[in-house]
């Protein structure tokens, strides 16, 4: 198996200069860090990836038992850093990415110079004494909407790629096929994102982490981002005016700042 | 905002960047139920829509939007009065952010897509059921025995039906289930509720499915399936558990009868092979049986020896068409045909003609194949036939081998008439030996059986010094070494002694070391077991040494000379004179005679003499000295039951 095309990997930036690895997050692809990652690649390696099951990466590698628990994710990142010779790297993941990154870095810490994890939730459910945002049968109906949309995860990338409009910022590649994925593969994935719970495993962590976190995120609250700071042995905590739970599109000037500084610190 | 906006029969919103609601319609405001001032400019969409919607909204439509600037006919709901509004969002954005939206009310189209859905989740849900459910029935029906049954049904759940891990138990014989085998890590422990286990179907139960595996007249087993831990797993389907825990216990139910009739036929088959050769020294004799190792069931293969007359040595292979019990039965009818009409006239051809009328009774025997041969066991004079079997192989005491290519016909009952039927006969010297076996020594799937012959013949000549039990042996290793163990085989090896063993050892006993190796062989030769064997080597030289010593004072120019035979109690031999006493122990006796020219003094005259017979009477059963004509000591001997 060729990783490289597995994940549809990209590599970008300046040759001789430490790497950064893009991971992004579940609904989305790495078209998800167009405004984020070009501010890199003066400075940096950047490597960008889609997870198997999304944007253009090979469905035909995709192995229900592997990517039933976020490891398999965990250990397609280490992967690449391993094909791509990237350690130590900087690994920037969105999302549930941010759990991914997590988790290979607890395994592998010696491939992982630092975590800039951007909206972060080790679990998504409320449990004792833990705000996770949702309850059980919210995600559960998270699920079933995943399901009434099993028609329209892929009716409605037609009607885009029809109706695009003269926009070429936006680059033929992408035009109608941002956060594609197969229905199927795109409601295990909520699944296994929803339904993990990588609590006890942020204290493992101690690679240097930023935690990104806005200050109005209905997906991963602020409870959590700070919850998320408690439990990093070893991470820095910075709030972005934002809202929503994808400032690398809604405020990415915002990201790129932050990232910048803590990078330089 | 004109009238118009407001009367529109659709929900009309705009946006700002970050999808705070700037504007709303009353349509809208009145399918959410909200005054105006509570939404505008205070909540975002998202948190308008069912929470499945708002995560969807966030983690995927929203990017879609910033991105591409437009979304088309989208699911989503909304949070209404009383209940959830299915809608269809289209939306644009324009360069400063702003984000133009419209919903339609959606319930018929939402009611008549979840039917939709519904109908293909169902459709889609049988066939992956139907699809696992053929694997394990294609992997149950493949399994021959209980054993393969359980291992196939035990993959199956782990890689078939998706459990983490999976336990067997079966019943034993007093009908307690005990555990059989698990796949993956489990800690295996039956439920408390034993009514559980009389459910026609499987359930649920601490977070495990037990499945009763139902025979038809009764519980065979029970399966233990645990379920996927990860958070992305599905779960089990009970449904198709119950299925294939149907198929199982049939599986279980078939693979128990199959196991009785086989070991019924395997029974069978042993006390068929049993055989108990005649004893005489005149000849020596060793046969192998391998069983084919891929099936249960036995194979048709079989051998005899036996005395067809007086001094008139049968040996027999055969092969009986088809396997198990009906092999074995067939097999165990052709024997005792053999055994019958054979005898001191009948004659190789003529007992074919005789066996091609036994087998147009005897169904399951017919086409068989047999080769048979009689040797004369005074002159050594071999008849042979041939009924569609592979050749015998000659392997003469020098060491060549010939294939032997005469007296053949047809198998057994296949259209032959009386008069088709040939024999052969050639003539043994004494230590030529004559194998016959069956054709799994020799046809393989990658070569000809003209190169097979060609191998068996080669090898045979190779072993042609060694002792007939070891020659066997050693020939079925080096021939089946390449088998993957289909087929089972068959291997006859007989040898011709025209008489017993005979040396001259010199008085100056340069030749006892020699003589000692020569006897050992024989001994062996002849069916002696190695400790026996050694005994009598050993008493052997001892009386030779004492021969030399006492009778012969070493001189060079005089011999020693040694005999031995082997007596058997011939009580259960057909037709056979014999039997002295003990019909029990039918082991027989070896006999060493020790014959020097002198006389010995009397055994008490010389300490060192006396010694020598202690030796000799501790390591035989019976020590004679004979003084006439010379001194001949007798030594004696008596074997345990000799098994070949």
């Amino acid at each position: 198996m060729d990783v490289l095309s597995r994940n549809n990997v990209s590599v970008s930036g300046a040759d001789d200069a430490p790497s950064m690895l893009f991971a992004h997050g579940f609904g989305c692809d790495k078209g998800m860090w167009r405004h984020v990652a070009p501010a890199f690649e003066p400075s940096h390696r950047v490597v960008l990836f889609d997870h198997v099951g999304a944007g253009h990466s090979d469905l035909s590698a995709y192995d229900p038992d592997r990517y039933s628990s976020l490891q398999g994710y965990a250990l397609d990142a280490v992967e690449i850093v391993e094909a791509l010779d990237l350690a130590p790297v900087v690994f920037v993941g969105h999302s549930v990415s941010a759990m991914i990154g997590a988790l290979a870095a607890a395994d592998r810490p010696e491939l992982f110079a630092r975590l800039v994890l951007v909206g972060p939730s080790p679990r998504y459910i409320d449990d004792d004494g833990y705000r996770g945002g949702f309850s059980q049968q919210e995600i559960d109906e998270l699920l079933e909407t995943m399901d009434g949309n099993y028609l329209g995860w892929s009716q409605h990338i037609a009607p885009v790629i029809m109706g695009v409009p003269d926009r070429p910022e936006l680059g033929e590649e992408l035009a109608g096929s941002f956060c594609r994925t197969d229905p199927a593969i795109a409601r295990r994935f909520a699944r296994t994102t929803f339904l993990s719970d990588n609590r006890s495993d942020l204290p493992r962590v101690t690679t240097p982490s930023l935690v990104l976190q806005c200050r109005n995120d209905v997906i991963a609250p602020m409870e959590v981002g700070q919850y998320v700071h408690q439990q990093l042995p070893d991470s820095h905590l910075v709030v972005l005016d934002a809202t929503g739970h994808c400032p690398n599109l809604s405020a990415p000037d915002q990201v790129v700042e932050a990232m910048q500084r803590y990078l330089a610190a | 905002m004109s009238a118009g906006w407001d009367a529109v029969p659709a929900g009309l919103l705009t946006l700002d960047r970050d999808g705070t609601l700037t504007e709303a319609n009353a349509t809208f405001l009145s399918w959410v139920g909200r005054p105006r001032e509570d939404v505008v400019g205070r909540v975002r969409l998202s948190e308008l829509l069912s929470v499945g919607g708002r995560i969807y909204w966030e983690t995927h439509l929203g990017p879609l939007l910033l991105v591409e600037r437009r979304l088309d006919e989208v699911a989503v709901e909304l949070r209404g009065v009383d209940e959830r509004l299915p809608v269809l969002l289209t939306a644009v954005a324009e360069d400063d952010g702003t984000v133009h939206v419209v919903l339609s009310s959606a319930r018929e189209r939402s009611r008549y897509e979840r039917e939709l859905r519904a109908a293909r989740e169902s459709a889609e849900r049988s066939a992956a059921q139907v699809e696992a459910l053929q694997l394990v029935t294609a992997a149950l029906s493949r399994a021959v025995g209980v054993s393969a049954v359980a291992q196939a049904l035990l993959d199956a759940a782990v890689r078939t039906l998706g459990a983490s891990a999976a336990a067997l138990w079966l019943p034993d014989g007093t009908g307690a289930l005990q555990p059989h085998g698990a796949r993956g890590e489990l800690s295996a422990e039956l439920p408390r509720a034993a009514a559980v286990l009389h459910e026609r179907t499987a359930v649920e139960l601490d977070g495990r499915v037990v499945v009763p595996l139902h025979g038809s007249n009764h519980l065979r087993g029970v399966l233990i399936a645990t379920p996927r831990s990860e958070a992305g797993s599905d779960p089990l389907d009970v449904e198709v558990l119950t299925a294939v825990g149907q198929q199982a216990g049939l599986a279980l139910d078939r693979a128990g009868l199959y196991e009785q009739n086989a070991d019924v036929a395997r029974e069978l088959q042993h006390s068929l092979l049993a055989v108990d050769p005649p004893a005489d020294p005149r000849f020596t004799v060793a046969a192998a049986y391998r069983p084919g190792v891929e099936a249960l069931e036995v194979g048709g293969d079989w051998y005899d020896v036996f005395l067809a007359d007086t001094g008139l040595l049968s040996v027999v292979v055969g092969d009986v068409v088809g396997r198990g019990l009906g092999a074995a039965s067939a097999m165990g009818q052709l024997r005792s045909a053999v055994r019958a009409v054979s005898g001191p006239r009948t004659g190789p051809a003529a007992l074919l003609t005789h066996l091609d009328r036994f087998v147009g009774q005897v169904e399951a025997a017919g086409m068989a194949t047999l080769a048979y041969a009689e040797l004369d066991l005074d002159s050594g004079e071999v008849t042979y036939a041939c009924a569609g079997h592979p050749p015998p192989l000659l392997v003469r005491a020098t060491g060549a081998a010939a294939l032997l290519w005469e007296g053949r016909s047809t198998p057994l009952g296949a259209f032959a008439s009386p008069g088709d039927r040939h024999e052969a006969t050639l003539q043994l010297a004494a230590g030529d030996r004559l194998l016959l076996y069956t054709d799994g020594l020799i046809e393989r799937r990658d070569r000809s059986l003209d190169d097979g012959l060609e191998l068996l013949r080669a090898t045979a000549a190779e072993l042609a010094g060694l002792p007939i039990a070891d020659a066997v042996r050693e020939l079925t290793t080096r021939l089946l070494q390449d088998e993957v163990g289909r087929d089972d085989v068959c291997v006859l090896l007989v040898g011709w002694d025209s008489t017993g063993f005979e040396r001259h050892v010199s008085a100056d006993l340069t030749g006892l070391s020699r003589m000692r190796h020569d006897l050992a062989g024989w001994l062996e030769d002849s069916g002696v077991d190695s400790r026996t064997g050694r005994d009598v080597v050993l008493a052997t030289s001892e009386a030779v040494a004492n021969a030399a010593e006492h009778g012969s004072d070493r001189s060079p120019d005089r011999h020693v000379r040694v005999r031995a035979r082997l007596e058997r109690h011939r009580g259960s031999s057909r037709g056979d004179a014999g039997g002295d006493g003990d019909p029990g122990s039918d082991g027989g006796t070896v006999v060493v005679e020790v014959h020097d020219g002198g006389r010995w003094r009397t055994p008490t005259a010389s300490p060192e003499r006396g010694r020598g017979l202690q030796i000799m009477g501790a390591l035989v059963d019976d020590v004679v000295v004979e003084s006439a004509d010379g001194t001949t000591v007798v030594l004696r001997r008596s074997l345990p039951g000799v098994e070949r």
